[in-house]
């Protein structure tokens, strides 16, 4: 996996990450102004990077694999992961 | 009567110390309950840092020092 790409996953799942923690602490205080900013934001940025992700590199969840063949099987796999840290 | 709490007993850290404390418990509390203090907002880190210390906010980075509960 070349840096580019392994770069544009880690921001994504620190995007992801961000997002979730917003989602445990509204679960517990959901009129929290501050926190409902913090999760649209959040989220926003997600499928922002989700979306270029997907764009240069292929899907990330099966949803989004249709197109003109079939893109889920073009690489790499789970195995095949060199991104490390 | 009335049960005044006392919030001097509640091990309130030091990310605490910008928090109202009339925000960090009910003003009535019974006796014999266990009470978690009000989390606050606020303090966040960047999505970087969130991820490498597995929480969004500083006050919850807390790691396990075995039992001495000191910050790094």
């Amino acid at each position: 996996m070349n840096n580019d790409r392994a770069q544009m996953l880690r921001r994504l799942q620190e995007a992801d990450f961000a997002m979730y923690e917003a989602v445990l602490y509204l679960d517990g205080h959901p009129t929290n102004k501050m926190a409902l900013a913090f999760y649209d934001k959040a989220a926003k940025a997600y499928c922002d990077l989700k979306e270029k992700y997907e764009m240069t590199y292929g899907p990330l969840t099966i949803q989004n694999a249709s197109g003109p063949s079939w893109t889920w099987i073009q690489g790499p796999w789970p195995w095949q992961n060199e991104m490390e840290e | 009567m009335e049960y005044e709490p006392s919030l001097e007993v509640v091990p309130v850290v030091e990310m605490m110390e910008n928090i109202k404390e009339e925000f960090l418990f009910p003003q009535r509390i019974s006796l014999a309950m266990a009470y978690v203090p009000y989390q606050p907002f606020n303090n966040l880190y960047d999505p970087e840092t969130s991820l490498k210390r597995g929480t969004i906010f500083k006050a919850l980075d807390m790691p396990f020092m075995g039992g001495k509960g000191l910050r790094k």
